[in-house]
């Protein structure tokens, strides 16, 4: 109650005038480049033939003769996945970019934004 | 390999270990320090590879295009393997290859005696079933002793996580090498290098033994850290 009358007495805050005035802080258009973090969880690869083997592996008391099937699934998982991160490493490496294709890395976004930049 | 600089290709005539690639819309001039060409390819050593390149009729393309010497370990012979070569590698220490191949040597004459003792005091209808060759004998050992997963730290909210990675051909290969050396060399100081190193083949072989042992508990602890195996992301 008190500190109520005592407030009021006097102007207070002065409220702001408009048109409030706009600050630029961060300039308003978009980079001509993207980060790269987002691939990172992507690449969760192979998770499911690996709990396979390893509940295979468990289930037969660590006897790898009896999940043959399992062990090549996975090796051939591994073995693909990494051919094709082989195929995008050379092809960034060459410089190379194929017309067409949806799905492009991080990398060949940021050369293409450099290459034809927004403002 | 570095990268001369951004010439025109039709300024220059190119030499040999000069070769061209392009970045963007820029070539580039690549040197290659080697005493080949680029144009070199690799010589086929084994008589096998060789009679298959005959059959497909590849050995005729081949004819025409100038061959790299064979490295001098590469060799033709019936009683080279590329394991034990590789195998023999390992076990080395400090350059010194004499000692190293003597030590393989004498594993093997171990192992060949330990088999041919079995041999002998088993009866005869189950003979048969006796690994006699060295050789066989280490390379079941090895492919018994290759892991299939290896655990790796992951550093998550401050907590490290022992997280499952599938591994390459390479590391299992290496994995398997190592463990079996490492397991040789821990022993009594009376016995010999060669002599715990051949119980240690045979014992892999066997699918049994302390290197087979140690592939399975890192085989138990990667099902047992199973739940953290997606905070992988490399």
């Amino acid at each position: 109650m008190r500190a109520t009358s005592f407030l009021l007495k006097g102007p207070g805050r002065a409220p702001a005038k408009e048109p409030v005035p706009f600050v630029e802080i961060l300039p308003l258009r978009l980079k001509d480049t993207v980060s790269g973090k987002s691939n990172r969880q992507a690449e969760n690869i192979c998770l499911q033939e690996l709990g396979l083997l390893l509940s295979c592996l468990k289930k037969h008391d660590f006897n790898q003769t009896s999940c043959d099937k399992e062990i090549n699934a996975f090796k051939n998982c591994h073995k693909t996945v990494m051919a094709g991160k082989k195929i995008i490493y050379e092809q960034e490496k060459r410089g190379e970019l194929k017309t067409g294709t949806k799905d492009l890395s991080s990398k060949q976004i940021n050369k293409i934004l450099k290459q034809y930049p927004l403002v | 390999m570095t990268v001369l600089g951004v010439i025109r290709l039709s300024v220059l005539t190119v030499p040999r270990n000069v070769s061209l690639y392009r970045r963007g819309n820029e070539e580039f001039l690549h040197k290659t320090y080697s005493s080949y060409g680029p144009h070199y390819v690799k010589p086929h050593v084994t008589t096998e590879k060789r009679k298959e390149l005959i059959e497909s009729g590849e050995a005729e393309t081949l004819k025409l295009i100038p061959i790299k010497a064979a490295l001098n370990y590469e060799t033709c012979s019936v009683f080279h393997d590329e394991l034990t070569r590789k195998f023999t590698n390992h076990v080395m220490r400090c350059g010194k290859k004499a000692l190293a191949r003597e030590l393989i040597e004498k594993t093997f004459e171990k192992i060949k005696r330990i088999q041919l003792e079995k041999y002998h005091k088993t009866p005869e209808d189950q003979k048969e079933s006796i690994i006699k060759d060295p050789v066989k004998i280490l390379h079941d050992a090895i492919s018994n002793s290759k892991p299939l997963l290896e655990l790796t730290p992951v550093k998550r909210g401050g907590v490290r996580y022992q997280v499952p990675v599938p591994i390459t051909e390479n590391r299992s290969l290496f994995l398997a090498i190592k463990w079996l050396i490492t397991s040789a060399k821990d022993k009594d100081r009376k016995i010999h290098f060669p002599e715990k190193l051949a119980w240690e083949l045979l014992d892999a072989a066997a699918n049994q033994g302390r290197v087979v042992k140690r592939k399975v508990d890192l085989h138990r602890q990667c099902e047992a850290n199973k739940a953290f195996a997606h905070y992988r992301w490399s």
